[in-house]
């Protein structure tokens, strides 16, 4: 269970909801005699204890990031760490080679970049617009050096590349 | 049994004609009252955008209406039972089923065509031109191949499979929770893979007469996966088969 969370809260709120889901099963079973509306109530509160105990247990990061959403947060440990995120279409990720690497085709989002000590990044796009710190960027590609925390805007910016740390370069 | 499926889209057409003419009607009588009301002529940027927002925010609600309306209609009908006597004999359940979801398809189209034609006169008057294309490239994508209208119809069915246990509401909420979980499920089952397999859904640019950037931005953007689309379409067929199934237990 890597981030499994079980708070005074949670117990309460997450015990009502089960018992309710289990009540709701039961009267969904015994109110019909038509067996597909039975296995389909059955089902459906199964979808939905499947969802909640996901959710419980944190464990869903991995395939929400995956997909075209992501919301995420990414640490390259004594580099940077990002998190944040948005609508990203054709979206790759990578922490290799001791640098923060984002790819994609179209991205609208927010991301927050947190520098440990002072960082070389290197920030390009072909169209659409993207803000670093409330300052519009220019197409193409833009270097230089963080050392705050800074906060990064996409707003429907296309061809973007981010990389942050040591060799950071808008080319692969 | 030629005769069937148009005999129960004819009666679809007694039971909702006039209430959709009279819905169309009340789109044209609003398109002529607006221009009354507020000043069209020159590009009169807050008339168009009052016009706009107001004719956007009636038409969520009469969708949703619709949508109720044909539920509940679908319920009452049901509980009827007048479908088999008037038939002579039983017929399949996908046959009303398909009667139903094509006829309110029609009703919810021609509505929606009608408000997407009046937002287009009213946002022309500012310079800013919608195309066809778009709307209908949209409101294919959102029917998903009538993935909008059968839902509905199910959870009509889904309650009136319970009214005899007196689960309604519960049936009602977990209808509702269980369709939310079925699309989410899909979407991270299968997330990974739009925008990869089919190529996007491209969507045509509005014309803006001062704003070449904007046409600039809204290219960019790659459109909506049509994995999507797919997805929609392939969950229609098993909710489609539910429905019909849990039809005819119930009628029996």
């Amino acid at each position: 269970m890597p981030n499994a969370h079980f708070g005074t809260f949670e117990r309460v709120v997450f015990g009502l909801v089960f018992a309710w889901l289990a009540y709701a099963g039961y009267r969904l079973w015994t109110g019909t005699f038509s067996p597909t509306a039975r296995w389909v109530g059955v089902g459906f509160v199964a979808l939905a204890a499947l969802g909640l105990t996901q959710d419980l247990f944190d464990l869903n990061r991995r395939s929400v990031d995956a997909g075209v959403v992501s919301a995420t947060t990414e640490v390259v440990r004594g580099v940077v760490e990002v998190s944040g995120g948005g609508v990203c279409i054709g979206c790759e990720r990578s922490l290799e080679g001791g640098k923060y690497r984002l790819h994609g085709r179209w991205v609208a989002g927010q991301y927050t970049l947190r520098p440990q000590g002072t960082q070389p990044y290197a920030l390009g796009y072909q169209g659409g617009e993207a803000n670093l710190e409330d300052t519009p960027l220019k197409p193409g590609c833009t270097r230089g050096f963080i050392s705050e925390e800074t906060r990064l805007e996409f707003d429907g910016a296309s061809g973007v590349v981010l990389e942050v740390g040591p060799g950071a370069s808008c080319t692969n | 049994m030629i005769n069937t499926f148009s005999t129960l889209i004819w009666l679809e057409l007694r039971k909702f004609g006039v209430f959709g003419l009279g819905l169309l009607l009340g789109v044209a009588a609003w398109f002529l009252l607006a221009r009354q009301i507020f000043a069209w002529t020159g590009s009169n940027l807050e008339s168009a955008i009052a016009v706009v927002s107001t004719t956007a925010f009636f038409a969520m609600c009469v969708n949703t209406v619709l949508l109720v309306g044909l539920a509940q209609d679908f319920w009452r009908e049901y509980r009827a039972g007048r479908w088999s006597l008037l038939l002579g004999s039983p017929q399949p359940a996908w046959l009303h089923l398909a009667a139903k979801a094509v006829f309110g398809g029609a009703v919810l189209s021609l509505f929606n065509g009608a408000v997407w034609l009046i937002m287009t006169f009213w946002l022309a008057q500012v310079g800013m031109g919608l195309p066809l294309g778009l709307g209908a490239s949209l409101w294919l994508y959102a029917l998903g191949g009538l993935a909008l209208v059968v839902p509905a119809l199910f959870l009509g069915l889904w309650v009136t499979a319970y009214t005899p246990g007196k689960a309604t509401l519960i049936a009602l909420v977990m209808g509702v929770v269980g369709m939310g979980q079925v699309l989410e499920w899909s979407v991270r089952l299968f997330g990974d893979l739009f925008y990869k397999l089919l190529p996007p859904w491209r969507l045509p640019a509005p014309t803006f007469e001062q704003n070449p950037a904007v046409r600039g931005l809204w290219e960019s953007f790659p459109g909506l996966p049509t994995e999507g689309f797919v997805l929609s379409l392939a969950l229609m067929v098993p909710l489609f088969w539910a429905a019909s199934r849990l039809w005819q237990e119930v009628e029996a």
